[in-house]
């Protein structure tokens, strides 16, 4: 049975006081894959980095339990090996704990969602754009967030957070494989 | 739409005052492994205590591998203690602290008769069905003991409540028996292969025995100390 391999973890770390906000906020990022899907040149196992999980503290954490339950069934494999939720929620903490933005890579705020989705809506109500792109053959809202709108940003995770997956919220790009 | 805010708790979070989880027998499903029914208590910032069927919000029965009860756990219950909405015993606790606590319900599992008796409430699977697409259907599992449908309705006509004039069914199948199990999971799949849609109903109640509530009802650990 196919399950998802993951690799390696890194997080990038916002404090509260550069957005004017009472928490920090954290983008974790995840290096992971499918184990059956391959790399058709190099015939590796494909991976790649994403946005695993966004947010403040308790927003993170409250993703990184929803994620473990498919650690239980093995549907999720840390390094290739079986783990219990438990551990992989304590990972996650660790990570929160320990968090300084990595070396190499950055993270980029770049949400992407169904064109009728309700974010965008308060989007234009705070005088910020979007865009319609072609992905995958579906139409797609995409919005970018300079780094001054991040409080805006990270507003709209806070009432839309549960509703859109953190992957659709940023981007990671040149983190090392 | 007006989104919750997900950075808040709630004012007023739930609090869990009870586990249990009822084995189910070996032949409940064609997998023969140990099935479960787990149910949680919660006390309600209104007073109102409620049981709780793990994923009881399915469209089918609620007979959980060990997995799917701690998968269910972290896409909900687990999720909620992260900023204190979900308190056990009136106490805050991590993720990974209520995980292992369920772990140990699961580690010292009941029967539904023991169940019962304990918390004055039996499972019962509660299936609610038109009759025709069913009638003649042949079961998908070479393991099933009904060969047909109409050999598990001989087994429970003298039970089934017809209605609709004999075009619909109800039948209540009370887990505390050592077949309902069995025959609630084969009976299920007579009515998914019928794909009834909203036609069928299938749930797993908790009904009230005939003795009553035990003499030591469910009570939060927070009212004991108080008293």
């Amino acid at each position: 049975m196919s399950h998802r391999l993951e690799y390696q973890w890194t997080a990038f770390h916002v404090p509260a006081a550069s957005l004017g906000m009472t928490d920090d906020r954290f983008v974790i990022a995840i290096e992971g894959g499918d184990n059956n899907v391959c790399d058709a040149r190099t015939g590796k196992r494909s991976r790649s980095w994403s946005v695993g999980m966004i947010g403040s503290r308790v927003q993170v954490l409250r993703q990184a339990v929803r994620v473990a339950g498919a650690c239980e069934s093995g549907s999720l494999q840390p390094h290739g090996r079986r783990c219990t939720p438990e551990a992989y929620v304590r990972r996650i903490r660790a990570l929160l704990d320990s968090a300084l933005c990595p070396a190499k890579g950055q993270w980029r705020a770049r949400l992407r969602v169904r064109p009728d989705h309700p974010v965008l809506g308060e989007l234009e109500s705070v005088g910020l754009d979007f865009r319609i792109e072609k992905r995958y053959g579906e139409n797609e809202a995409c919005a970018e967030f300079a780094t001054d709108r991040w409080p805006d940003f990270f507003g709209l995770i806070d009432r839309y957070g549960l509703d859109v997956p953190p992957w659709r919220w940023a981007e990671v790009v040149g983190l090392p494989p | 739409m007006q989104p919750a805010d997900s950075r808040q708790a709630p004012l007023l979070p739930d609090n869990e005052i009870q586990q249990a989880a009822i084995l189910l027998p070996d032949d409940t499903t064609i997998c023969g492994d140990a099935r479960y029914v787990a149910v949680a208590w919660t006390l309600h910032p209104s007073n109102d205590t409620t049981a709780q069927v793990l994923g009881s919000q399915r469209r089918c029965l609620p007979f959980l591998a060990r997995y799917e009860v701690v998968d269910l756990l972290c896409q909900d219950r687990a999720m909620r203690t992260v900023d204190g909405g979900l308190l056990v015993d009136g106490c805050l606790v991590t993720p990974e602290n209520y995980l292992a606590q369920w772990r140990r319900t699961l580690g010292r599992p009941v029967s539904a008769a023991l169940f019962a008796r304990q918390f004055g409430v039996y499972p019962a699977a509660v299936f609610n069905a038109p009759l025709a697409p069913l009638r003649g259907q042949r079961s998908s599992w070479s393991s099933s003991p009904f060969e047909r449908f109409d050999d598990l309705e001989a087994r429970y006509a003298s039970r089934m409540r017809y209605r609709e004039g004999h075009r619909a069914f109800e039948l209540v199948l009370d887990l505390r028996e050592s077949t309902a199990p069995r025959d609630a999971f084969y009976l299920e799949s007579f009515v998914f292969a019928a794909d009834l849609g909203d036609a069928a109903r299938i749930e797993l109640q908790l009904l009230p025995t005939e003795e009553g509530a035990p003499a030591h009802p469910v009570q939060p650990t927070l009212f004991a100390e108080a008293a």
